[in-house]
């Protein structure tokens, strides 16, 4: 991840372009949308070149898409058939092109600033600590969380004679119950172990208690 | 579920920005007043846990599997105020790096899951055990807290998405209500089953207990309450009028709905939408009942084993 060199502003660029893509009107109240069409044909095209300028950049923004319009389809379908029998076209386009418009610019922001730049970001627009620190020590055990429990689910599929974590609520609900609920508990109890460890760590490196 | 970027509209975002942020700034007064301070490690590793549980699918019936929210669990663990921060600050990483919700949509989503989950799963859960230190009361109210959560969230997106002129209430109303009764009872289950095991495993930890300052206790009620009214308020309004739009009246006497009305084209237009309504209605308010008595039963199964009041967990 190459360093952002003013992230506050890069953040507040970023996020105010997602919004401003998010919020031009869809046409849902019968208003003119070509105008509206041209703001997101623009401010995709600037995603895309932002997001081209890095490795792997047209992966992301294939990924954000295909990730997001399935969902903004089913929220945009019953829209669009409620919408005047001649605008139903029009209405849908517009919502799936707001929804994928912002959704790049969100995707060009997150992948040009990366999760140390965001949280930069955060607090140089004065974002109250009390939130950020959260946030900081929230992405520092991310990865590691992830993995451990993607672990304890390797560790379940492998005892599991029908090679699966859970046996499903469907079949075997009292064992499905719990099961998951001793997965997730010593989950919790681990993120609580190390979050201790890594609290005293910083204390003995001289952090304020 | 995630609000996306591009549903709501501007009056909408700002206006579930500003009361999630009001909840947030006043959850975390009040939970200043704790003794025991919460390091920002701590609440972070939480938050760093839930998006780890909420990677853990259940495989519900052939096809498809659900996973957990967690607000109540978090909640529960270290008191509401806190718990709101957890997991708006789980929302603002899933909407800032993973575009998973959107950003204007983040103070509804914040609210939907974080402010409801946390507020409504705590109060509930405290008012079932009433103070007390019984862990079976403790957890049944927390599974029927966890269920109550999930349909006063479902309701909050319901109205945000209609505000923001998508849909008319009185249609996506029902249609939400019923489906996030079947999930609600999912997420009450899952929230019992972990909290089952802690309470076991770590009677010592904070979900044993209801240590909370007043005032945070008083704040997440308040909350519980205004969530619950406005659950029977959403529950009620099919009954209340031919056109199910008690809720869509009153945000309109209140200025902000002042949207025309969307006109069902065709034969829908006359008659289908009231009949519709009224079995939509119907067909809600059996999911709630049904839900609701659900969720306690589980509540009860679950916690069958766990002491209850005045007790001690022998091991």
């Amino acid at each position: 991840m190459r360093e952002v060199g003013r992230p506050g502003v890069a953040l507040l660029a970023g996020v105010g372009a997602t919004a401003l893509a998010g919020l031009l009107p869809a046409g849902l109240r019968g208003e003119p949308v070509l105008p509206s069409f041209c703001a997101w044909g623009l401010l995709a095209v600037a995603a895309l070149a932002f997001l081209s300028r890095r490795a792997g950049g047209a992966r992301t923004a294939a990924r954000v898409l295909l990730f997001a319009l399935p969902v903004a389809f089913l929220l945009a379908a019953p829209a669009a058939l409620l919408a005047p029998p001649g605008r139903r076209a029009i209405v849908l386009a517009a919502l799936l092109a707001r929804a994928g418009t912002a959704v790049l610019l969100a995707g060009a922001t997150a992948a040009l600033l990366g999760p140390p730049g965001i949280v930069a970001g955060l607090r140089a627009l004065r974002v109250p600590a009390g939130l950020v620190d959260v946030m900081e020590a929230t992405l520092a055990s991310l990865v590691l969380l992830g993995d451990e429990a993607r672990a304890m689910l390797r560790a379940r599929r492998a005892r599991h004679p029908a090679g699966r974590p859970f046996a499903g609520l469907a079949g075997a609900p009292v064992d499905t119950v719990r099961g998951y609920g001793r997965l997730v508990a010593a989950l919790l109890l681990r993120a609580l172990a190390r979050a201790e460890r890594r609290e005293l760590a910083r204390r003995a490196r001289g952090g304020a208690p | 579920m995630h609000i996306p970027d591009g549903f709501v509209t501007a009056p909408v975002a700002a206006g579930t920005w500003l009361a999630a942020g009001a909840l947030l700034a006043g959850g975390l007064a009040t939970a200043r007043r704790r003794e025991e301070p919460a390091p920002a490690t701590m609440l972070g590793s939480l938050a760093a846990f839930i998006f780890a549980a909420q990677m853990i699918n259940v495989p519900v019936a052939p096809g498809t599997s659900g996973h957990l929210v967690g607000a109540t669990l978090v909640a529960l663990l270290v008191g509401p105020g806190r718990g709101m921060l957890v997991m708006a600050v789980v929302l603002a990483i899933q909407a800032l790096l993973f575009q998973d919700g959107g950003i204007t949509a983040l103070g509804a989503n914040v609210l939907d899951m974080g402010a409801a989950g946390c507020l409504v799963g705590w109060g509930v859960a405290s008012l079932v055990s009433r103070g007390s230190d019984s862990p079976r009361a403790r957890l049944a109210g927390a599974v029927l807290g966890a269920f109550l959560a999930t349909l006063v969230g479902a309701t909050l997106v319901a109205l945000w998405l209609s505000l923001s002129g998508l849909y008319p209430l009185g249609g996506i109303l029902p249609l939400v209500l019923v489906t996030h009764a079947a999930i609600g009872v999912l997420e009450a289950a899952l929230t019992g089953a972990v909290l089952v095991v802690l309470l076991r495993w770590r009677p010592d930890l904070p979900a044993a207990g209801t240590a909370s300052p007043a005032g945070e206790r008083w704040f997440a009620l308040a909350g519980t309450l205004l969530g619950v009214a406005l659950l029977l308020a959403a529950f009620a309004a099919p009954f209340a009028s031919s056109l199910p739009d008690g809720l869509e009246a009153v945000a309109e006497r209140l200025g902000f709905a002042a949207r025309e009305r969307v006109v069902l084209p065709g034969p829908l237009a006359d008659y289908g939408v009231p009949a519709l309504a009224r079995h939509a209605g119907l067909a809600t308010a059996v999911a709630g009942v049904l839900g609701t008595a659900l969720a306690a039963v589980l509540g009860w199964l679950i916690g069958r084993g766990l002491p209850g009041a005045g007790e001690r967990i022998h091991r």
